[in-house]
């Protein structure tokens, strides 16, 4: 599962003649030595544009090659315009298929987007393979058919996979954001310690997601997980409140009420789901038997005619008179019920103002250690000072008599303490103002019906004798409709609730899911993987002689999977002291150990090349360039690795002196002017 | 001080004292239970009572309310004799609480441990015993949680209600 590098060929055409440079590489460790302006750069760049990678290191179409290959070139007599130009690239694979690319830089009949190819399984069958077109620098390059990053994943053996993107998308994790783990180029790729991962391709967090993948840890396939087990989660829980809502309208329509609380723990628990009823006289009667009394109600007054009005006036007076108290009784406790609901909510309010008070304070906690891993040491200085670093006054020794304070960390955890507990008051909180507007509903509804008898009962006694008892046929009609509409409204309830609990269930296990992922992160291979690494790199580092911080205290951080110091990350723009020729030091180490630890590691996947551009910069000592040297020839035991340097011909002798090398010395001022 | 006519209102004419008016401020004690200090030792009392004499915030909040008021207290001791239903949790809640543990800790009272438990020092019990031996801080919560003593986080939220995680 790699490649490497046969030979490339840059070709240009002028209105007068035609000339190209061909360099044939070995495996292991390739020195392309040549003077300053001789087209190193060019000959280097021209392998990444030959790969269609150039989108590494910018979003620009334009062409990275230099002028020679793009505008004008100056060959041995004369400036001539560049008509036609072109980079064919010769790889090899694993498999031994050779692969032939050329892409034009400038031309009238092709665009730079094409690629034309050949494969075969031998450099002299090439010549007469059959050609194939891809296209690349455009959309689907990288998935389709016919995209050339494709086939040259196809043709290496890579099986890229899918990241999180911005807006929880998943992106194809491309081969550009890897390149830059095996190139160091010349203009920009030493100005800063960690590699510089193009952000142009909406992966969040590129570089981690590239070292992963390249080292072959299982974080990457966890994160997967765990992304699609919280959207998973997410549809559950909006599922779980969607439900609820349609649920609550039934229980609100019926005046029914649950038994006791639900929520996703009692739903997914042993204890099952709550029984559905009416709440009467603080009693709960479940709202089947409800049903079915009412039901045998209606049809045993159906077998009688309704009786007269007068018939019934000592009847329907006592019936007013009892429903009236009642219905004065109901209204109490409605009240009551409502105002047990806005206390708790007010509760839920001021605990919610407290969490937000909480959070605010946690917030400027966290800038303090922030600012305080920065470097800034002002509240250090206040506090020794004994100065109150709030009111800016002289602490009293004597209500400070130890010096100790809590520091920012031990404020942190206390404050979390504190949320924990405000959150479960919450929660409490909002469970019971639920409760009381659950029966505060209920109870409503039950006002309502009691309201509509009162109305009857007054109808029936105003109205004459010998008609039918009003209140007594409305009673006989609403008791028949109720019974009917409660039956399908309580199946309708009961599914509610089997959703409800499915989609608990559900959630549980989706938890404890993520509880497993979280716990797998911190064991297991990936730490073995890590710990290499992180060896590889300190003992580089050693070796290459670091001198501005203890080597000892220059690691590779576990999360970030970048050179840290005192737990901060060296990124592009932050040295944390170190001096410009030991930040070349610690970038040489990191690609060394990479490419080595790759190469070492069973699951790694390696790309199979490392190229640096002219790696002596700050006028890096002889002795640590020997020491790059030497694990450069390391690390091309198991990886094509590809230099370009304008040292003098007898200084490479001395620094390759013993190790195996391919030179490759460029004759001429220029790499065309030979020819 | 000019004496004047008050409106007559009422159509007797309204009689204005002329004894000169005098304005003072009268401090009033704080209450006990506002004072720092007494705060501070409501806080090493529910520790004092704690398993290994130490708790979470949790606990320390529902274990300082009862000690706040002795009503507060009868209401502990009444749920914590009849275990409530642990999907309805008990629990009570002291606003300034944090701010009465930061200056325990700074008096090194009472110390934090790594997973944010709270456990009483020994200059915090010594403080305690000689509080304890004065009688100052006898009341109805006191007695309560001695009598609850030591108190487990397992068994406190068992009798309180935990909420299911």
């Amino acid at each position: 599962m790699s490649f490497r590098f046969e030979e490339v060929m840059l070709h240009v055409r002028t209105a007068t003649r035609e000339t190209h440079y061909r360099a044939v590489f070995a495996p292991g460790l390739n020195i392309i030595e040549a003077p300053n302006s001789w087209g190193k750069s060019t000959l280097v760049q021209s392998l990444v544009y030959g790969l269609g990678l150039e989108g590494a290191f910018s979003a620009s179409h334009l062409s990275p090659l230099g002028e020679a290959m793009s505008s004008v070139i100056d060959l041995s007599d004369q400036r001539e315009a560049v008509v036609e130009s072109s980079v064919t690239l010769t790889l090899l694979n694993d498999h031994g298929t050779h692969l032939r690319s050329r892409r034009y830089a400038r031309s009238l009949a092709y665009e730079s987007s094409l690629v034309q190819t050949w494969a075969a399984d031998s450099l002299d069958a090439l010549s007469g393979a059959e050609e194939r077109d891809f296209y690349v620098r455009e959309p689907g390059a990288a998935s389709h058919e016919l995209g050339f990053h494709r086939l040259l994943e196809d043709f290496i053996g890579l099986e890229l996979p899918t990241v999180p993107g911005f807006n929880g998308d998943e992106v194809k994790l491309y081969l550009e954001v890897l390149l830059p783990l095996f190139y160091v180029e010349q203009k920009y790729g030493w100005a800063g310690l960690a590699p510089r991962v193009p952000t142009h391709y909406r992966i969040r967090s590129p570089y981690r997601r590239a070292a992963e993948y390249v080292l072959g840890l299982r974080n990457l396939e966890r994160l997967k997980e765990t992304d699609r087990l919280r959207a998973k989660l997410a549809g559950l829980q909006e599922e779980w409140a969607t439900t609820g809502r349609d649920l609550n309208a039934v229980l609100v329509r019926q005046g029914w009420s649950l038994a006791h609380p639900l929520d996703e723990a009692v739903a997914s628990g042993e204890r099952g789901l709550p029984e559905i009823g009416i709440l009467r006289e603080s009693q709960f009667i479940d709202a089947a038997d409800e049903i079915g009394r009412m039901r045998s109600e209606a049809q045993a007054m159906l077998g009688a005619p309704p009786p007269t009005a007068g018939v019934r006036t000592a009847i329907a007076q006592h019936e007013l008179r009892e429903t009236e108290v009642e219905a004065g009784r109901l209204a109490g406790r409605l009240r009551l019920h409502r105002e047990a609901a806005a206390r708790a909510a007010a509760d839920v309010d001021v605990l919610r103002s407290r969490q937000r008070d909480l959070e605010s304070d946690r917030a400027r906690l966290v800038d303090v250690r922030k600012l305080e891993r920065l470097g800034s040491e002002i509240g250090a200085a206040s506090l020794e000072d004994a100065h109150c670093p709030t009111c800016a006054q002289d602490l009293d020794a004597q209500q400070v008599a130890t010096g100790l304070v809590l520091d920012v960390s031990a404020n942190l955890t206390l404050l979390a303490a504190e949320k924990a507990t405000l959150d479960r008051m919450t929660s409490s909180a909002q469970r019971d103002v639920a409760m009381a507007e659950g029966a505060a509903d209920s109870l409503a509804a039950q006002l309502g019906e009691l309201r509509a008898r009162i109305r009857s009962l007054k109808d029936e006694l105003s109205g004459p004798s010998g008609a039918p008892s009003v209140a007594e046929i409305e009673r006989r009609i609403v008791l028949g409709e109720r019974a009917r509409v409660g039956e399908i409204e309580l199946a309708q309830a009961h599914e509610h609730l089997e959703r409800m609990q499915r989609a608990a269930v559900s959630m549980a296990r989706v938890r404890d899911r993520l509880q497993l992922l979280r716990s797998e992160a911190e064991s297991g291979a990936d730490a073995q993987t890590v710990d290499r690494l992180r060896s590889r790199f300190v003992a580089a580092l050693r070796r290459f002689g670091l001198r501005s911080l203890p080597v000892g205290e220059i690691t590779i951080g576990s999360e970030s999977l970048l050179p840290e110091h005192d737990g901060f990350e060296l990124t592009f723009d932050i040295r944390h002291g170190l001096s410009a020729s030991d930040a070349i030091r610690t970038k040489w180490a990191y690609y060394v150990a990479l490419t080595r630890t790759v190469n070492e590691i069973d699951g790694a996947k390696p790309l199979g090349v490392l190229i640096m551009d002219e790696p002596r910069q700050q006028e890096a000592e002889m002795t640590s360039v020997r020491a790059l040297y030497q694990e450069l020839a390391a690390a091309a035991a198991g990886s094509q690795v590809i230099v370009a340097s304008s040292a003098p011909a007898h200084e490479l002798d001395d620094l390759l002196s013993g190790l195996p090398a391919h030179r490759l010395p460029g004759g001429g001022t220029h790499m065309f002017s030979a020819d | 001080m000019a004496s004047h006519e008050g409106l007559p209102l009422d159509g007797e004419p309204r009689v204005v004292s002329e004894a000169p008016v005098k304005v003072r401020r009268v401090p009033l004690p704080l209450a006990g239970n506002a004072r720092f200090q007494w705060r501070i030792v409501t806080v090493l009392e529910a520790l004092s009572v704690c398993r290994g004499r130490s708790a979470t915030v949790e606990q320390l909040h529902t274990l300082v309310w009862a000690l706040t008021d002795d009503e507060n207290a009868l209401v502990l001791k009444q749920v914590w004799e009849d275990p409530r239903d642990p999907r309805r949790p008990f629990r009570g809640y002291v606003p300034r609480l944090l701010e009465t543990l930061r200056v325990a800790h700074v008096e090194v009272l009472v110390e934090q441990l790594a997973n944010g438990r709270q456990r009483l020092t020994e200059k915090g019990a010594a403080l305690l015993e000689a509080v304890e031996r004065d009688g100052i801080v006898i009341g109805v919560g006191e007695r309560l949680l001695s009598g609850l003593a030591p108190i487990s986080s397992t068994e406190m939220w068992r009798r309180l209600g935990e909420r299911a995680q």
